[in-house]
Formats: structure tokens, sequence, C-alpha cells
């Protein structure tokens, strides 16, 4: 299916360039006779259609001639990282049922002996026909990292790249475009950047082989005139940062991959009025993209959030509750989607993908599925949605589910924050505190984490208030470009947190209610102007708090004062004076 | 957001393409899935269908290709 659509571009118009990387250009023509050489040596080794063969390969024209060579003789691909540590690859492609690897001559030394290597420059005489496929052949297999468990290998068919490359509703590819290659192809916007060109006859330009640094996106976005470009968001918002003019040339920007901050989409409006942005949403398993939100500067004032969107042409969605109920408008719920983008399933893992791909009960063809997401969005009512969080990161603190997307999200909206992060870290003693990490737009200025925290007090209620806002020049970021939550620092969650200075005790018992304090709050040292709930306190652990000052100082303080004398200090008053009432009785 | 309780029991399913899936039991079968016959905990009907269901590909491919 997709092999047809690029013969049928050559056919049109041999000539035109079909794939540039590293100074090296295919025409079209040259794509083809190549792609159709090495298809040859594969079928002649042994590779069958519905086999999953693995390619090993750095950006290059072999690599896009070897997917073709692939998808030729009826088989998918499996894109394995050569940076990912060689267990990790070798695991990947025995999960995939892999027996031929298609690798690079230097990397194909690293193979273990139970795969068949072959070398993508290999060309066979014999000209054997294409192996012909239908939508539901697989095109390729992408493994999905996943935060828990073992990866899962996504198996995507033909029919669900077609929906998203072809009738696209948000989008016109035009014949002229120069589409950038940067993706890994183990990620699968890959998917998009590779086929979307090849398909309509458009120029395929490759970012240089090797890691992808902003510095080489940009020099080949200037150099090559690419007019359509993939971005992950965090590489997007680096970009605007650090060189937007390199966007000159752009006509059509597309980011995802994580959330979008409105910030950078405005000042991209602003500095190149003539280029169209979109924010593209989705799972592997419904094929890149499930959603987009497009926009450009003449829609695009007053951007508070950058939305995920309505659904792109052969998607539905449904935004649905506990009950598989469909939510009101303007309301939160789990996103589930259907139609043609959908994956067949885990390749090897029946009951996880029976676990993900559910009945769906509002389709009109009986026997459908829909995928549940693990995505928490909210409903507008202009039928948009807005990405909240992953239900799998929900947390309970203090009792209330607290969604760290929103957290992230009020911090976007204060002045001169750039990149947030917001995660949830557990003390040692079992309680759960939200830690946010912010980059600031500028020079911060002095103690801004701790007036950030002030200032989402006006619009967040308190167990939503980060335990500490720490300011970074940087956020950590995965191969595939997304914030790697990892790798942020873990800070000292038994540190003071408050923006006062601290004032050492000076009574005794404002030292012995600071050795209280300690207990319950786990934080030290503790200040005499330090603020209970500033430190971590919250309804609960005042209750134990007080159940210690009564053991400790056989008084009984109400809670109420707790709340409203809230300071060591002001505390230690109230109890000096409550045990002088108590010893006058 | 459904409920993985595991009081809670599903049932196994299945659609015309042999693609197996999970429904609460008390959940009205959507049109063109049947019951399997396996009813339980989410994970033990999830571990069945990790037994049953050893070819993943849709009936209709796997028909097509042993055509071939």
């Amino acid at each position: 299916m997709l092999y047809e659509r690029v013969v049928r571009q050559a056919l049109r118009n041999p000539s035109a360039p079909a794939v540039t990387c590293d100074g090296e250009t295919l025409t079209y023509e040259q794509l083809v006779r190549r792609a159709d050489g090495l298809s040859d040596v594969l079928t002649t080794a042994g590779v069958r259609r519905g086999d999953v063969v693995g390619v090993l390969m750095r950006r290059s024209t072999d690599m896009i001639t070897a997917l073709l060579a692939i998808l030729r003789a009826g088989a998918a691909y499996v894109g394995v990282d050569p940076d990912d540590p060689p267990q990790r690859r070798n695991d990947l492609l025995t999960d995939a049922g892999v027996e031929f690897v298609v690798a690079d001559d230097p990397l194909r030394e690293g193979v273990p002996g139970r795969f068949t290597t072959l070398s993508p420059s290999a060309v066979s005489r014999s000209s054997g026909a294409a192996v012909s496929t239908t939508g539901d052949d697989l095109a390729y297999v992408s493994f999905t990292s996943g935060s828990t468990g073992r990866p899962k290998g996504v198996m995507v068919p033909h029919r669900a790249v077609l929906r998203l490359i072809t009738d696209m509703n948000w989008m016109d590819v035009r014949r002229d475009d120069v589409f950038l290659q940067a993706a890994p192809l183990a990620f699968d916007a890959s998917t998009f950047e590779i086929w979307a060109p090849l398909a309509h006859g458009c120029h395929l330009v490759m970012a240089p082989s090797g890691r992808l640094t902003l510095e080489g996106v940009a020099e080949t976005v200037r150099e090559h005139g690419v007019t359509v470009l993939w971005l992950t968001a965090g590489l997007f918002h680096e970009m605007v940062a650090h060189d937007i003019g390199a966007f000159a040339g752009v006509r059509h920007l597309v980011a995802g991959g994580d959330v979008i901050q409105p910030g950078p989409v405005g000042r991209l409006l602003a500095a190149h009025p003539g280029i169209t942005f979109t924010n593209g949403y989705g799972p592997t398993e419904n094929t890149t993209f499930t959603t987009t939100w497009t926009t450009s500067a003449a829609a695009g004032d007053g951007l508070d959030t950058i939305p995920i969107g309505t659904p792109v042409n052969g998607t539905r969605i449904a935004v649905l509750d506990a009950e598989l109920q469909p939510v009101e408008a303007g309301a939160c719920g789990e996103l589930y989607v259907s139609g043609a983008g959908l994956a067949r399933g885990y390749l090897g893992q029946p009951g996880a993908t029976a676990d993900r791909f559910l009945p769906d009960p509002f389709s009109s063809e009986p026997g459908a599925r829909m995928y549940r997401t693990g995505d928490i969005v909210r409903l507008r009512p202009d039928g948009a949605c807005e990405f909240v969080g992953r239900v799998d990161d929900q947390v309970k603190i203090l009792g209330h589910r607290v969604e760290p997307g929103a957290v992230e999200t009020a911090l976007h909206r204060l002045p001169g924050v750039s990149r947030t992060a917001v995660v949830v870290r557990t003390a040692a003693d079992g309680a759960k505190r939200l830690v946010a990490y912010v980059v600031p737009e500028d020079v911060p200025p002095p103690h801004w984490g701790e007036r950030l925290r002030e200032q989402l007090r006006a619009t967040l209620p308190a167990p939503l208030i980060p335990w500490a806002v720490l300011v970074r020049d940087t956020l950590p970021l995965t191969s595939n470009g997304k914030t790697d939550r990892e790798a942020l620092p873990v800070p000292d969650l038994t540190a003071r947190n408050v923006p006062n200075e601290f004032v050492a005790p000076r009574t005794d018992v404002e030292h012995r209610l600071a050795g209280l304090w300690e207990g319950v709050l786990g934080v030290e040292p503790i200040g005499a102007d330090d603020d209970f709930f500033d430190l971590g306190g919250h309804s609960l652990n005042a209750t134990e708090l007080l159940g210690a000052v009564r053991a400790e100082f056989g008084v009984t303080i109400p809670a109420r004062v707790l709340y409203l004398q809230p300071t060591l200090s002001e505390l230690g008053e109230q109890l000096e004076t409550a045990m002088r009432s108590g010893a006058q009785r | 957001m459904v409920d993985i309780d595991e009081k809670v029991d599903y049932i196994v399913v299945l659609n015309g393409e042999e693609q197996y899936s999970i429904l609460l039991a008390d959940r009205e079968i959507p049109a063109g899935w049947v019951a399997e016959g396996f009813r339980g905990p989410r994970q033990e009907c999830l571990d069945h269908i990790d037994v049953v269901w050893t070819d993943m590909r849709p009936l209709s491919v796997r028909r097509r290709m042993e055509g071939n």
C-alpha cells in the first residue's frame, strides 16, 4: 500500500528529489530502483509477507530505501535506536519476533548471531514483483517505552498510516513542500515525517545523522528550505527561545509529544506571521496523530492554553467518565479513540491488548474497538480537547486527587515562566509532595521560586501548591525530546522550605515545640517565625501535632488556635498562656 | 478510569475478527461482540486471554494469508 503510493510519485515525476541526507540526494526514480533491488535481496534471504524486519540504522538515504524495500517485500519494519544499550536493542528485536535485521555496516557486528543481518547497500540482480498488501497488513511496529513493565510493540497496519497522511483535515500538503525528518525511527513521529512527503511527491530532507541537536535542525531547515516540520515540544520550546529565525521559511510547523506552552507559540506567530502552527497529539496506538489544533497569527492572539484540539479525519474520540458515559461539555474525562488509525494491538501481548482496546459501544460498525488512552482531557464547549494529565499520574495528596499537569498549567500562566515540570516526590515518611521545576524566560528575580509559590496560592487550592518550586536553567530531555522526569534532581524533602528568614527558636517552649514539629512534619530546622502549614502541615498532621503537644506539655490546644496562630512563636505564646492558666486552676 | 477493583467481575468478549477484550460483567455487550464464556476479576480475564488469543492477526487477514 505505502510502497505503491511512492511508486505512483516516481512514475509521475521520476527526477524530483525524494530524499536528501548528509549531502546525498536520491530522486524518486533512484529511491524506488534501489528499494526494489534491496527488496529482492530480502525476499531471497527468506523475508515473507507478514514478517517483522528490524532496522538498525542511522539517518541516511539508505534508511528510507530500506523501509521501502521491507514494505515492498510485504513485511513490516521495526526501528531500533542505535544509541540504545545493546541489551535493550536485542530484547526489542527478540520481543518483535524478528529474524532479519537490516543494519548499517558499522552496526552489524553488534547484532547477535541468532539474527540474520543484511546490508542496506545489498542489491539483487533478480527482479521479482512487489508483494501485494492490503490495509490490514502491518507497516511497522513501534515500541512504547511505558513507565512500568516491559516495552510494548504497537502493531500498525497500512490503513492506519494512510488515514494519517491522506485526506488530511488539518494541513494541506503541497507538491513543492520540503519536509524535515529528524525523529528516531523508533518514535512514531517518524511515520508522519517520512510517509506524508513520500506519498505526496514532496522532498524529504533528513537532519544530519548522529545525535539530534538544535543547531543541526536549524541548519538543515535553513540550508534546504524546509517548509513543513514536526518538532518535539521540548525542541520546539528551545528553538523558539534560542533560534526563532530558523523558522523564517517554514510554512507549517507541527509540535507535540508533550504539553505545548502558549508563550512560545505566541512568540512564533509574532515573529513569523505567515506560519501555521499545529499542536499534534496522539498515542502510538492510534498512529501518530489523534487530534490536532491549528492556529495562525490571524487567530492566535491571547493564547491562554494550547488545546490538543479535534480529531483528525478517520478518527473518532469520546471523553468518558468512570462509567464509560460521555462527559458534558466543559468537564474532564478519560479520552478514548477509535477509527481507522487504531493499531492491531501489542505484539505478543494479547492480555495487555485486551486491557486497552475495548469494545466500542458508540460505533455504528459492529465489533469495533476503542483505545483507552490513559489521558485525562477537558472537553471544551467548542468541541476541542485540552490535555489535563495522565490517569496514572493522578495522586492523592491530603485526600485530594491532584493532577500535576494542572499545577503546570497554573505555573505557565504566571509571567516569566518558560517551561515547567511538576512531579510527585515521596518523602522518607511516605508523605507525597509536589515539586515544581521552573525554567525562567529571563534572569529571574531573587527568591523567584518562593514568589511563584506564593502567586499560585491565588489560583490553586492548598493541596495543589507545590511543596517547593525549584528554578533551573533547563530541564533534561529524553532522546524523544520529552521532559525526562526521571532525570530531574530530587530535592532534599526534609529541608526547611519557606520564604521567611530562619530565626532560631528562643524560649524553652519554642525549642521543645520545634522538636515536635520536626517529628510531625519531617522537616528541619524549624525557625521561630515558620508557619506550620507552609512547612507541609495540613489538617491530618495538625491533629497529630496537637496530640503530641498534649502529651508533651499536658495542655489541650484547640485546632482553630493553630490555624489562626500558625507560626512556631505564636503557638509557643499560646502554649505558655495555656500552661499559666492551667497552673492557676 | 475503568474500575480496577479486583472484586468486580469482568467477562471476556470477542468480535467477528476474533479480537479479544474485556467488559464489566454487568454491562450490555455492544453489537458485534459475543461473550467468550470466561468470567472473573479483571486480571484473571486478561491472563485467560493471554492463553487463548494465540494468533493476534484479525480473522480476515489470517484467511487471506492462508488462501495465498
